[in-house]
């Protein structure tokens, strides 16, 4: 058997990996030492450079269109010369408007942007950027704010860190131990611009103006004289149909043009529309606008505030799309709160729990989740999957195991009699210093042993892949089988076997009619998911199948020839190939809206095609060993990649720019990583499972959950 | 009764009670015409009187219509349906957008009442876009609002919803 020497474990601790039976389905990585990345975390790219640079130029706009503003109205005004004592007020309402607006711009200021140094006091040096900057420049921070949750490589304990508190404003942020967990913006600077609006002064400008114009327009005229009356019930529809039988005349068969932002009449829709078609328009914000909304008026403020507009504002930034049928099985949870009947339920806090997401997404921005570790498998773990109760691993132990997400404990151990793990295994790994939760494998205890299930079927050799829906599992072992699980009831039962590789199944994948496995033997199989008879077996790979995903009817594959290739699974044809550059593939992704297709492998980069023309759209950075697995989250943008180099990645799906590095929370290779909106479930040839938790400790995080 | 090569047409009677003759599958776009087309058993030649909207409303309503005659029917499913990512309009769409406050926001009352759902959202968006990006004062501004918080209640206001701020 192949147990891990029990001594206490350096860091590039690798447990061997023996027969060719059992290699992970790659080539076998060859390590040169240059290639190996030192420990101290360096980040290639900055993403924050890159997103600071329009703020300055967006201030400028901003006053610009200030400048423009008070340009037209200037227009206006001396186009309708006669009214020109109240012009004149109007005028320098504006200029003050302008010089107001320039010192107190609500964009960060300049300042904000340089970097400060670490031990910087302004409040400044709490904003992303800033942390971002501590981070880069790899030097213990002497101070650390409580806030500062980002500064992974800070040597001081938490309580060191604790010992130089500064507090914001009661008001302006959460307090104490959560703060760490909840990082908001940067306060900023105090007011909006609030001179008194267009006030009387300007109001009486633009109706003696108003009384200066041509005849024609004489009862739009008396309607704004009206409405700046305040006589116009704008409310109602029949008072404005009555107006307009008066003949409020609108040349309206075609576009009317507004000329230089000049309007001639400014209506408040809130108070025009309707509550139901004023919920419509808000709900077209995003939550920066939103909140703006809020702080018009006191009307404004209770039209934006009202949960249905948050609720359509939340839903559409983060509820999934859905773009093939079947739908795709989800990775772990959606986080959008309860459902009810497969819809969104009434009636949660959807402003809250919008908040709580955005507290999430900054924090992976940040860099700074807190790690959990699984412990019981007893050699490398190289498969998982995981949803918002469980997460299911399989491992080179020969064992399948179930563990309860919110206890963070191994549930159940599915295996054959000679595989029970003996007692005092694994031993016990380094962790990372932002460890939160490491509980003791249970092998060998009475609770352990407990848990230990010896099912009717059982692989007799490496777990290598296995996905599961809400009725069965598929797993895919060396032993050149899939067994299929019946995972409805307490106990995972054994339905019935897939026999027809003659190598190593090293991925597997499934929906509603299928399931999809390839292998060593460089085929991949179609089986019907009903009887388990094999409906197709699609080849035209030269060398190991190590990856399969669906999406619909299409199948894309990755293998070690070095090629990826797209398949109709309806009529079994290759339709499309993606090259890599140079050698093997190992891992694949393919969009859920099956437009592009990821791929990684021996070249250490992520390919991104586009999936109709087959173009490579760009190529990631290094990672400093193969790329072992891929995963894609294009809800939240996020590409997911593990690697030799004992490092998981996390890249913009849009960009490809890579903005979270972790190397070495874990003491080997990356076999496995997955996430979803909060958390990246990864495993490693150490044999555990790691949770790096970016929702760890954020506030209302248990709103997001589903059930 | 319409010959074959020409589009039946149908009558409809304005608020303002101006008959407007104008063509059937282009009246159909408005969900509730369909339906009250259908209820009649469109063998009537009788105008149908449409009481909340004035012509010059239903003209730009009508031409809207026109446009997009060929579009495919709204989907039933509104829900999920009008949560659809962007808030992007067609071109031809904002161009016809461009109108004074006061006739969008008929139009907007008109799409609803008379049941043109991607009028409506159109309607919607086109506000949404006055307000998207603005600060309250600038909001203020674009459709003159008299700001009726104290400075207390605003700076209030602001701070609770600090956290939303796309920093």
């Amino acid at each position: 058997m192949h147990r891990r020497p029990s001594t206490a474990l350096p860091l590039s601790h690798r447990p061997k990996t023996s027969s060719a039976l059992d290699d992970p389905p790659t080539h076998p990585p060859r390590f040169e030492p240059g290639m190996k990345r030192t420990a101290s975390q360096t980040f290639q790219t900055h993403p924050y450079d890159a997103r600071d640079t329009p703020a300055p130029l967006e201030a400028v706009r901003e006053a610009m269109q200030q400048a423009d503003y008070a340009y037209s109205y200037h227009q206006h005004s001396s186009s309708l010369s006669r009214a020109s004592a109240a012009i004149g007020n109007s005028f320098k309402q504006v200029c003050r408007r302008l010089s107001s607006s320039s010192s107190s711009s609500r964009r960060p200021s300049l300042s904000l942007l340089d970097p400060k140094p670490p031990n910087s006091t302004t409040s400044a040096s709490d904003t992303p950027h800033s942390r971002l900057l501590h981070h880069d420049s790899g030097m213990p921070v002497p101070t650390v704010s409580r806030e500062d949750v980002s500064n992974v490589h800070s040597m001081f304990s938490l309580k060191n860190r604790f010992g130089s508190i500064r507090r914001r404003p009661a008001t302006s942020g959460p307090a104490g131990d959560s703060a760490r967990y909840n990082p908001g913006p940067a306060p900023i600077p105090t007011n909006y611009p609030t001179l008194p609006l267009p006030g009387s002064a300007a109001r009486a400008a633009a109706a003696a103006a108003n009384n200066e114009r041509q005849r024609t327009e004489k009862m739009e005229q008396e309607q704004t004289a009206r409405f700046l009356a305040g006589a116009l019930p704008s409310h109602h529809l029949s008072d404005v149909m009555k107006d307009s039988e008066s003949g409020v005349g609108m040349a309206c068969s075609s576009p009317i043009q507004r000329g230089d932002g000049l309007q001639e009449k400014r209506l408040d829709p809130i108070n025009y529309l309707p509550a139901e078609l004023s919920t419509m328009i808000l709900s077209n914000l995003d939550a920066p606008s939103l909140v703006r909304a809020e702080s018009v008026s006191k009307l404004w403020n209770a039209a934006a505030s009202s949960p249905h507009v948050w609720r359509n504002v939340f839903l559409r930034k983060y509820e999934p799309e859905v773009h093939v049928s079947p739908t795709p099985i989800m990775m772990g949870g959606a986080g959008i709160g309860k459902s009810q009947g497969g819809k969104p339920a009434p009636a949660q806090s959807w402003k809250k729990m919008y908040r709580t997401r955005m507290t999430i997404n900054r924090r992976w921005r940040a860099c700074s989740p807190r790690a959990i570790y699984l412990n019981g498998h007893t050699d490398s773990v190289y498969c998982c999957q995981f949803d918002e109760s469980k997460i299911i691993t399989g491992s080179r132990d020969r064992t399948i195991r179930v563990w309860d997400m919110k206890r963070l404990k191994c549930l159940k151990v599915i295996g054959g009699p000679s595989n029970r793990p003996s007692p005092n295994t694994p031993p016990q790994l380094e962790t990372h210093k932002e460890m939160v939760v490491d509980n003791p494998s249970m092998n060998g205890t009475r609770e352990g042993n407990a848990i230990y299930y010896v099912p009717s079927d059982y692989h007799e050799a490496s777990i290598l892949c296995l996905q599961y829906d809400d009725k069965i599992m598929v797993t895919g072992s060396s032993d050149h089988t899939c067994i299929v699980w019946d995972i409805t009831g307490p106990d995972f039962t054994p339905m019935y076997r897939l026999r027809g590789h003659t190598a190593g199944v090293l991925d597997v994948c499934l929906d509603e009619k299928h399931i999809i496995s390839c292998s060593k033997d460089a085929t991949i199989n179609v089986w019907d998911r009903a009887t388990g008879a094999r409906l197709r077996t699609l080849s035209g790979h030269r060398g190991p199948v190590n990856a399969v995903q669906l999406r619909g009817h299409l199948l894309v594959s990755a293998s070690g020839d070095g090629v990826a290739k797209l398949w109709n699974l309806d009529t079994g044809s290759c339709v499309k190939e993606f090259p890599s550059q140079d050698r093997g593939l190992a891992a694949v992704e393919f969009s859920d809206d099956a437009k592009y297709v990821l791929a990684g492998g021996n070249d250490h980069v992520v390919y991104k095609f586009d999936a109709n023309s087959g173009q490579l759209l760009h190529t990631s950075t290094r990672h400093g060993g193969l790329v072992r697995s891929l995963f894609l989250d294009a809800h939240n943008g996020r590409v997911i990649s593990g690697s030799y180099d004992q490092s998981i990645r996390i890249a913009d799906y849009a960009t490809g720019e890579v903005f979270g590095l972790y190397e070495n929370w874990t003491t080997s290779w990356i076999l496995s990583a997955k996430s979803d909106y909060r958390r990246v479930v990864a495993t490693s040839q150490d044999g555990r499972a790691l949770i790096l938790d970016f929702g760890w400790g954020v506030e209302g995080v248990e709103r997001l959950v589903a059930a | 009764m319409a010959s074959a090569a020409e589009p039946p047409k149908i009558t409809l009677t304005t608020s303002d009670n101006i008959d407007m003759k104008v063509d059937r599958d282009v009246a159909e776009r408005s969900i509730l015409i369909k339906n009250l087309l259908e209820d009649l058993g469109g063998e009537s030649g009788e105008a149908i009187p449409i009481p909340n909207v004035n012509e010059a409303v239903m003209k730009k309503v009508l031409e809207w219509c026109d446009h997009h005659r060929k579009d495919p029917p709204a989907s039933q499913d509104d829900d999920s349906d009008s949560r659809k990512k962007s808030t992007d309009i067609d071109d031809w769409d904002q161009k016809f957008m461009q109108v004074d406050q006061e006739m969008l926001f008929e139009i907007i009352l008109a799409a609803n009442y008379l049941d043109i759902k991607a009028l409506l959202d159109v309607g919607c968006k086109t506000v949404a876009n006055m307000i998207k990006g603005k600060s309250p004062d600038e909001i203020r501004k674009t459709f003159n609002i008299q700001n009726d918080f104290t400075p207390e209640e605003e700076d209030q206001i602001r701070r609770e919803n600090e956290w939303a701020e796309d920093r």
